[in-house]
């Protein structure tokens, strides 16, 4: 038979073509359906609400002894044979790393932070061969590690290690790198929230210290010539007062403690206006261990000084009263001097003006945010009347964190 | 001439009262010298204070009437209110000074860091307080009625408008020095006529031999006296001043922890010295009121110093009594209104004033109109189940909170409402069934005994199988509230000369 011509070859041909295709659709399918029982065998991602329990330990995740929770928690969740933790200086939490394979993990993230990139990395098969680990006998068959970045900078990296690692458990374990980056960011946000009150405190220091430091000195050096018991005696108040305003413990401070360096500040300020200032005190008792905020009346004084004597004219009077009312403890301090433009005042309070009310706003801040938003500072005052500030502070305190 | 001589007394001390409360503001020093405006109240003052707002209606009449009745078993009673000041002092007045806390909701708050707990607390204290008012208020309508002849109601809302207003318009509140003057006062009022008495039973043939012989004439227990009945009433004593919210309150006065304990080392003193005077008149009433039953002998403290004393002094000193008496009420509601303002405040309205002044205005009216629609058989019962309603809700919750560090929020809220509920169950079974003797009347009627002890292993059965929440919270608080208090260095150059100022 002659396969050139007639319809019998091409019949053949045609044949062969169908069994040809038949066969490649075959492989295909079967391939894929290894590939899919492979990918189902492997590996599902973790429900969200596992995933939001991780959250806190994502925070402390480079704190000893969380870390190894973290990895336990990892491991468990992702299916995975051993993870580590690793941060600048080495490994600080491991799960189901041997003795024998710490040497190699410890080599990985090493290698893994040199790189300095924020990318997977995934070995199959020995990782000896990569050259990335010293043990060539390293029983782990698969590892990735991702690196870890605050801010764009690295911080440590996360290594997980299993006999075979899918493509689901690494992207997994990269969004979980993701996640952790978040929490940690949040960590430092808060971190630097605290450091900004701080700052603020720090700021009316510094806004206390030159002119008072300057003025206080200058009286005291008046003194030592004609009045050397008192010059004594004002050099140990601005010894008191300045250890007070310049002490690093706490937050909150006593109405009594605050008085006491308020005291000293007086004292010194007495020695500079002579008569010219007169400071009457109303306390009662009950009141004198209300908690308030540190520094939160001696800049209130300040101010009152400053309106009192210093820029109007005759003898200034100042009143200090507290008192309970209910379930407040209600400090008022009150000058007779020259008062404000309250417009003014309020746009200073507001922040729109800088200038000599940083003070008040301040405390007024300050206040709002140890007690919340309604105990902000009273200020009543009008131009040749005088000013009263009352401050209220509650004796419940809800959210009082010091 | 006897009533009109006790109307007067009762509306003297009205009268002063509103004056104090109206010039109460004067009471704070002006001075323009720092040292003496930063000086803290002395614990002295501070625990004539407490003292002043502690010793109520149940101690001021109740001690002496059920005395009278009860005999020999009734002596234990002082022993109780006074021996709940010495646990105080030992577990929980410097700790919780140092916690900063002025109210039980913001102790439970600052150690478990849960609001649940907080609601709970506030409104076991709420309870507590509010029905604490309802004894004052029947002890004056009681004093109306003995002591000036008019109707009982008067006395009531005569206490509880003349509270609210001085607490509304700033007066009483918790000024130290105001309450710490009250409690002499009540001493004072108290010893006159005890002293007068002494010398006419002297001058008297047979009358100090009739005072020896009170305890012999008569049998010494009542027919529901049983030692069951004893134990119980005086551990809910004992351990219910521990949570009292107006007497912790007063503890915030102290400027640290150790200044608290030196005044809760004071008030037992105090205490135990006052109370010498009610028992003498209810060993005076044994003696020559024998026919006194339960139901009339609240009132015997006002009858004794005109039945022992003829004519105008016995008149006169059975108003001064009687005036001792109005004062104590009026102290004691007053301090349970300021507390239960404050709570009601701070829980329901905005913690500032006008929440306060709205909260003292509901809190009496409230008080008033369950006061005038109960009525009291015994003062010192009455407080005994509200002593023992505290003692297992607050207490447990207050002892292992502050020495425990393992309770958790779940355990403290688990024991606090089944303690609660016990003791109001148990109540509530006893009145429907009424009182009869026997074992089960006994454990019905004085709950503390059972109930407290319940309550304290509810909350370590929950505290073990609950997961502790933050302990690292917990930790820093326990600390806090430990640590002694540090002593700054003396400041020696605070001793004045007025050369220069």
């Amino acid at each position: 038979m002659d396969l050139n011509d007639g319809p019998g070859g091409l019949v053949l041909a045609m044949l062969g073509f169908l069994v040809l295709g038949l066969a490649g659709t075959a492989v295909f399918l079967l391939v894929k359906r290894r590939a899919a029982r492979h990918a189902s065998e492997g590996f599902a991602p973790p429900p969200l609400n596992s995933i939001s329990s991780l959250l806190p330990y994502f925070r402390a995740a480079f704190e000893p002894g969380k870390s190894d929770r973290l990895a336990a928690r990892l491991a468990g969740l992702l299916q995975l044979d051993a993870v580590a933790v690793a941060d600048l200086d080495g490994i600080v939490g491991a799960h189901g790393v041997g003795a024998d394979e710490f040497e190699c993990v410890r080599a990985i993230a090493e290698r893994q932070l040199a790189i300095e990139r924020n990318q997977v990395h995934r070995h199959r098969g020995n990782p000896g061969d990569g050259a990335s680990c010293s043990d060539p006998y390293c029983p782990q068959k698969s590892y990735a590690t991702i690196g870890i970045r605050v801010e764009g900078r690295p911080v440590g990296t996360l290594c997980a290690l299993g006999t075979s690692l899918s493509n689901n458990q690494v992207r997994a374990l990269s969004d979980m790198c993701r996640l952790m980056e978040a929490q940690l960011s949040l960590r430092e946000l808060k971190h630097a929230r605290a450091l900004l009150e701080e700052a603020e405190v720090d700021s009316l220091r510094a806004q206390i210290s030159p002119h008072f430091i300057y003025n206080a000195l200058n009286v005291i050096a008046t003194f030592i010539a004609t009045d050397s018991v008192r010059a004594r005696k004002l050099v140990i108040e601005f010894a008191n007062f300045t250890r007070y305003s310049f002490r690093k413990a706490g937050r909150f401070t006593s109405l009594a403690d605050e008085l006491r360096a308020i005291e000293s500040y007086v004292l010194l300020q007495e020695a500079r206006y002579g008569s010219r200032l007169k400071v009457t005190l109303q306390i009662s008792p009950e009141s004198l261990s209300a908690r308030i905020p540190y520094l939160s009346l001696q800049p209130l004084v300040e101010n009152a000084i400053r309106h009192g004597v210093e820029s109007a004219e005759g003898d200034g009077h100042i009143q200090i009263k507290a008192h309970e009312e209910g379930a407040l403890t209600v400090v008022t301090i009150e000058d007779d001097g020259a008062g404000m433009d309250p417009d003014r005042l309020r746009a200073a309070l507001a922040g729109n003006l800088d200038g000599h009310h940083v003070g008040l706003s301040n405390v007024d801040t300050r206040m709002r945010r140890a007690f919340g938003d309604e105990f902000h500072l009273i200020i009543d005052t009008a131009p040749g009347e005088g000013t009263l500030i009352t401050l209220r502070i509650p004796k419940l305190q809800r959210d009082l964190k010091d | 001439m006897n009533n009109v001589a006790g109307l007067l007394g009762l509306l003297v001390i009205l009268a002063l009262t509103i004056l104090i409360g109206v010039y109460s503001r004067k009471f704070s020093r002006t001075t323009s010298d720092f040292y003496v405006a930063s000086r803290a109240a002395r614990p002295w003052w501070n625990a004539s204070a407490i003292g002043g707002e502690y010793l109520a209606s149940a101690s001021y009449l109740g001690v002496a009437g059920l005395i009278a009745v009860a005999g020999r078993n009734a002596l234990l009673i002082p022993l109780g209110y006074t021996a709940g000041f010495l646990l105080l002092l030992m577990f929980v007045a410097a700790p919780l000074r140092r916690s900063n806390a002025y109210t039980l909701p913001d102790f439970a708050q600052a150690r478990f860091g849960s609001l649940a707990v907080r609601r709970v607390t506030a409104i076991v204290s709420i309870m507590i307080c509010g029905t604490y008012v309802v004894p004052q208020l029947h002890g004056a309508a009681l004093t109306v009625e003995v002591a000036a002849g008019l109707p009982p109601w008067t006395g009531s809302a005569a206490v509880a408008a003349v509270v609210c207003l001085t607490v509304v318009t700033g007066g009483m509140r918790s000024i130290t020095f105001v309450q710490a003057i009250q409690f002499w006062f009540k001493v004072a009022a108290m010893a006159f006529p005890l002293a007068f008495m002494a010398f006419a039973l002297m001058g008297r043939e047979n009358g100090l031999a009739a005072v020896s012989m009170a305890f012999e004439r008569l049998p010494g227990d009542s027919a529901e006296a049983s030692p069951y009945r004893t134990v119980s009433l005086l551990m809910a004593l004992i351990l219910g001043t521990i949570g009292l919210p107006h007497v912790l309150a007063r503890f915030y006065t102290s400027p640290d922890g150790g200044s608290a304990r030196r005044t809760g080392t004071i008030v037992p003193c105090l205490v135990a010295g006052f109370y010498l005077l009610p028992m003498s008149y209810g060993v005076l009433g044994r003696a020559f009121m024998p026919a006194v039953r339960q139901g009339e002998a609240d009132a015997l403290v006002l009858l004794l110093p005109d039945l022992l004393l003829d004519g105008v002094p016995g008149a006169a000193l059975s108003a001064v009594v009687a005036a001792g008496a109005f004062s104590a009420f009026l102290a004691t509601t007053s301090g349970l209104i300021v507390a239960l303002a404050a709570v009601v405040s701070q829980e329901f309205f905005h913690s500032d004033v006008a929440g306060f002044q709205w909260a003292a205005i509901i809190s009496s009216a409230s008080t008033l109109a369950v006061s005038l629609f109960t009525s009291s058989v015994s003062l010192v019962e009455t407080v005994a189940l509200i002593f023992a309603f505290s003692a297992a809700t607050i207490v447990p919750m207050l002892i292992l909170g502050i020495w425990w560090p393992r309770l958790t929020p779940s355990g403290a809220a688990a024991g606090m409402i089944s303690g609660g509920s016990l003791v109001v169950t148990a109540l509530v079974i006893h009145t429907i069934m009424g009182s009869t003797a026997g074992p089960v009347s006994d454990l019905l009627a004085q709950p503390a005994a059972w109930a407290v002890p319940t309550s304290f292993a509810i909350m370590i059965a929950v505290s073990l199988t609950s997961k502790p929440t933050n302990p690292a919270r917990v930790e820093r608080f326990m600390r806090q509230i430990h640590r002694p208090d540090f002593e700054l260095p003396a400041k020696s150059h605070r001793k004045r000369d007025n050369t220069w100022t």
